[in-house]
């Protein structure tokens, strides 16, 4: 029984080392302590039962449910029963929770900071691994096989490319190891020498395996996308700040580690906004290329800003002190709003991109004011665009799908029944953000045609860059001046009321020139990556997902040119139905996780009591080696009782008891009706040591007495 | 290993008294006592076959006597006619009809002494009887009592006149059993006492309680594995060199029957490979028929069994 406790341990530290490793994918406050105390509810049931009988999947079950239990009472208290017990309340918000939580995953970017719907989802996973690995490692005493539901949790990071912290793994796989020798240990002493076909098989499937690893991986990894691993981070060794978002449109985003790269301090990320370090005009159709200078303005003292300041009235002045870790590039970071900035020596303020640039390298400190203008939707909505501009800022790249994309964003912005610049802009914008549309992917799909763009319209699955630059060209089809501003995102503000941002606060974002104002941002890239958009383009209240999926589908650039016919085929009749699906399916999945688990129940039923026969045959032919010592006719064609007859004679009366109870448990075991109770393994085994004891001191004494003679 | 429901104990107990009261009768010859037991119970026929005065009628006579109802006796010899057996219609005047006078087949244990003697007509009217429990005389038939049992005997050294029965109507018998010479101390017993004490007359199985043993042992249960086993060494006598004819599945049929019956009287309400060892002689020695040069070599068909027993696995 002890063995199986251990063992039991053994699963318990395989899991949740198991499980740790998802905190690269959703930072453990949300979901660690929770589910420590669900699985800790699972194993304290399980052993509980499973000291109390020999049945191989009750313990699991019941383990089970008191774990559906603990996550009710955890994540669903208020829907629950006495807080506990789940009622078909608590079903429907957890049917409720798991799209929410997985339209989270698919437009966040990993590590999710919020979602009880994920915490829920990991939580749950985790009881289920859990569940199986201890049914098939203690339970059906089949411990490889417990290593089948961990390695569940390991894909899941590892597939999406996150690092894993070796810890994890060591602890892991030596969990796993110390449950197979565990469950292993008595199997071994009656385990026969393998024969010479069973080593050549194995070796030729190791082999088979080598060359299939080999040949298989690279193919793999070859293959297109969505079976491509991308990765979400590298590794980078030094934590310079350069910046650089790739800025082709059919480049994957490759992801920098979490290194700080930039502090401020003197005002909150959300007064700041982004900082912003250079800006692009010109675009091709695929890339921004960046242009030179310009005029130069060395300026102390004045206010830099690359337009006149006639039409807005500004606010009350704001000091920042920035200090960047490690400038690996000449530009400075600086708010996008009119600043004052104390330049450091060497320092040169280009106006027309808005950037400043410093021949300095290494970490550099800096002292920058900036004077926030007072936006809001109103005055915006009077204003006009900037007419006297470069007209790099009017030019749609000619692809052949700019018609298209004008189209689009004709039907777009009229569905909104937008009128001035300002509400096509939030129109164009909304769309983009849209969580029924656009979903925020790091990876790019291969090119369709020679417009970027145009794919990213049809494809939906983009980055900053890609949501930036379609509002940027869909805002000049239109006649706007826009540019693609290239920067940070204002950080997360830590102790002390320091700001930190990251590498991964990489950010890209439009820009659109006003008469009187200069240059606005706008954000299309969604909130799950860049935050909520600027207080003065609010997301419209009608941006409801059924409203705005109508709105979209018929707004899609279906009438466009045939080889690019976009694949959204919604039609408003489908929604309904779809929703009707979306809200049956958890149902559904449950069934048929049901009826998996009932399944698999009864197959380990089946298996255990195969085991438990084979296993108390194994012990049977154990001791007739060692009979046959004593001369014992220990034939295939003699029957336990007779070889039990023959022996008994030969040994004193403790083994031939032992004997006589093994041999009537191998023989109710093959010959008696339905499945019969068998003693249990420990009475077994000791009817098995006593059996084997007793014939060595037989055969030590006969020898001896040969000596002696 | 007694394991079993009250009832099964109460039937063991009744079983073992049966053995017991046989065993009072031959001396010495356990293992044949309980092997006629065993046949009773399975519904089965015994053929006796040995040399003469070693009591093969009196083992006939104990079992009759031991189990509550009829017996009949007939010795045969060769003029010897099957309604001598089965019985006859007589025609009666005073009422004009006929009457069918039962003969001495009518009983529950049917002794017949030196079957070998009577015609082969004869031999085989008895022999279908106890095939089908019933007998037809004049176009209507007559079922035979239950439980019903043929005990033959027969004489294998004196040849002459005689009709020995033919392997085929052989394997109508579900065992043969020799007695053979008593041991030493029995003998001695034996002419110390001036014979055995006769067998008591008071039977200690009621007919009822028969009936209820042998369905009993219809319920033993028979694993597949032990089918299997049954199945090969079947199957063992067909392919042995030394064999000419080998056991029909009747054989096979008849031998998971007495094994059923040795496990009831062993007590256990399930059959052992132990059980079939046990039986596998009885059962089938009688029915294989060597070949001519297994015969000259002197090989006996329970050598040959013994062999096959040895070379077959006992199944897990």
């Amino acid at each position: 029984m002890s063995r199986r406790l251990a063992a039991l341990a053994a699963v318990l530290a395989m899991t949740l080392s198991s499980a740790l490793i998802l905190q690269t994918l959703v930072v453990p406050s949300l979901w660690l302590g929770r589910t420590m105390l669900c699985v800790g509810v699972v194993a304290v049931v399980v052993t509980l039962i499973r000291t109390r009988t020999q049945s191989a999947g009750l313990p699991s079950l019941a383990g089970f449910a008191a774990g559906l239990l603990a996550i009710s009472a955890v994540y669903f208290p208020d829907e629950a029963l006495l807080r506990v017990l789940p009622t078909p309340a608590t079903i429907e918000a957890a049917a409720d929770a798991i799209p929410e939580a997985f339209a989270l995953m698919r437009t966040s970017f990993p590590p999710l900071t919020s979602g009880d719907g994920v915490a829920f989802l990991v939580t749950t996973g985790v009881v289920l691994v859990f569940v199986l690995a201890e049914m098939l490692g203690v339970g059906a005493f089949a411990p490889a096989w417990a290593g089948l539901p961990m390695l569940t949790l390991w894909a899941i990071p590892i597939l999406l490319g996150a690092a894993v912290s070796p810890a994890y793994l060591v602890a892991a796989a030596a969990s796993y190891v110390v449950l197979i020798a565990i469950q292993a240990r008595d199997d071994a002493r009656y385990r026969r020498r393998p024969t010479p076909q069973a080593v050549r098989t194995t070796t030729a499937l190791m082999a088979s395996a080598l060359v299939g690893a080999f040949v298989l991986a690279p193919m793999l990894l070859r293959m297109p996308v969505p079976l491509r691993v991308h990765p979400f981070y590298e590794l980078v060794g030094s934590s310079t700040t350069r910046l650089d978002l790739g800025l082709g449109l059919r480049d994957d985003l490759v992801r920098n580690n979490d290194a700080e790269l930039i502090t401020y301090t003197g005002a909150t990320p959300a007064q700041v906004g982004p900082l912003h370090a250079y800006t692009v005009e010109e675009f091709t159709g695929s890339d921004w290329v960046r242009g030179d200078g310009g005029e130069v303005l060395t300026s102390d003292g004045q206010i830099l800003w690359p337009a006149p300041l006639d039409g807005v009235a500004l606010g009350e002045q704001v000091d920042l002190e920035i200090n960047v870790a490690n400038l690996g590039q000449d530009r400075l970071l600086l708010p996008g709003e009119p600043r004052l900035l104390r330049l450091p020596a060497d320092v040169q303020y280009l106006p027309a991109s808005d950037e400043a640039v410093a021949h300095i390298g290494g970490e550099v400190s800096y002292d920058v004011s900036f004077l926030p203008r007072t936006l809001g939707s109103d005055a915006l909505s009077r204003l006009q665009l900037a007419t006297d501009v470069d007209p790099a800022l009017l030019q749609v790249p000619e692809t052949g799908y700019e018609s298209d994309i004008a189209e689009l964003t004709r039907e777009v912005v009229a569905e909104a029944g937008a009128e001035t610049p300002y509400q096509q802009l939030l129109a164009i914008q909304n769309y983009l953000r849209d969580p029924g549309e656009f979903i925020y992917s790091t990876s790019i799909a291969a090119p369709t045609t020679p417009d970027a763009v145009w794919d990213f319209l049809n494809d939906k699955h983009g980055y900053c860059v890609q949501f930036a630059t379609t509002m940027i060209v869909m805002a000049r089809t239109l006649g706007m001046p826009a540019r693609l501003a290239v920067g940070f995102l204002p950080g997360e503000e830590g102790a002390g009321g320091v700001v930190n941002v990251t590498a991964h606060d990489a950010h890209a974002w439009p820009q659109v020139q006003f008469e009187g104002i200069g240059w606005v941002r706008f954000e299309p890239t969604p909130g799950v990556q860049a935050g909520p958009p600027p207080v003065y383009a609010p997301e419209t209240p009608g941006a409801e997902p059924e409203p705005s999926s109508s709105t979209t589908s018929s707004a899609a650039p279906s009438e466009g040119v045939s080889t690019a016919t976009p694949r959204d085929s919604s039609t408003a009749g489908g929604t309904s139905a779809e929703d009707e699906q979306r809200r049956r399916s958890p149902w559904l999945v449950s069934l048929l996780v049901l009826v998996g688990l009932a399944g698999a129940a009864s197959a380990l039923a089946r298996r255990h009591a195969r085991l438990q026969q084979t296993d108390l045959h194994e012990r049977w032919d154990h001791v007739l080696r060692y009979l046959e010592r004593l001369g014992v006719d220990v034939a295939d064609s003699r029957t336990p009782r007779a070889i039990r007859d023959e022996a008994v004679a030969l040994l004193d009366d403790e083994a031939a008891a032992a004997l006589t109870g093994l041999a009537d448990a191998v023989e109710a075991a093959a010959y008696r009706p339905g499945i019969t109770s068998r003693p249990p393994d420990e009475q077994i085994d000791a009817w098995v040591d006593a059996v084997v004891e007793s014939v060595r001191q037989i055969v030590r004494e006969r020898s001896s007495a040969r000596v002696g003679v | 290993m007694t394991q079993g429901t009250p009832t099964a104990t109460t039937a063991a107990g009744r079983a073992q008294l049966l053995q017991d009261n046989l065993a009072r009768a031959v001396r010495g010859r356990r293992d044949v006592v309980r092997t006629a037991a065993a046949v009773f119970l399975a519904r089965g026929h015994l053929l006796l076959e040995d040399v003469p005065g070693v009591g093969k009628t009196t083992l006939a006579r104990a079992l009759a006597a031991s189990v509550e109802g009829t017996v009949g006796r007939v010795q045969f010899t060769p003029d010897l006619l099957p309604s001598d057996l089965t019985g006859v219609t007589i025609y009666r005047q005073e009422s004009g009809t006929f009457e069918f006078h039962p003969g001495p087949l009518f009983a529950t244990i049917v002794i017949g002494d030196e079957i070998n003697r009577a015609s082969p007509k004869t031999q085989s009217a008895l022999l279908e009887s106890m095939q089908e429990q019933q007998v037809t005389v004049d176009g209507t038939s007559y079922p035979l009592p239950e439980p019903f049992m043929v005990i033959a005997t027969q004489n294998p050294i004196e040849m002459e006149g005689t009709y020995p029965l033919p392997e085929a109507q052989r394997d109508r018998f579900m065992a043969q059993v020799s007695i053979g010479y008593p041991p030493a101390e029995n003998e001695l017993e034996l002419l110390a006492a001036g014979g055995w004490a006769p067998a008591q007359t008071q039977p200690v199985v009621t007919q009822n309680e028969a009936l209820e043993l042998i369905k009993q042992v219809d319920t033993v249960y028979v694993s597949d594995s032990v089918r299997q086993y049954v199945l090969a060494l079947v199957r063992a006598t067909r392919d042995h060199e030394a064999v000419e004819l080998g056991a029909s599945p009747r054989a096979g049929l008849q031998l998971v029957a007495l094994a059923r019956a040795t496990a009831a009287l062993s007590g256990r309400d399930y059959v052992l490979p132990d059980d079939v060892q046990e039986v596998l002689v009885a059962v089938l020695a009688h029915r294989l028929a060597l070949t001519r040069a297994a015969r000259s070599a002197g090989t006996a068909a329970a050598d040959v069994l013994s062999e096959i027993l040895s070379a077959t696995p006992v199944p897990r």
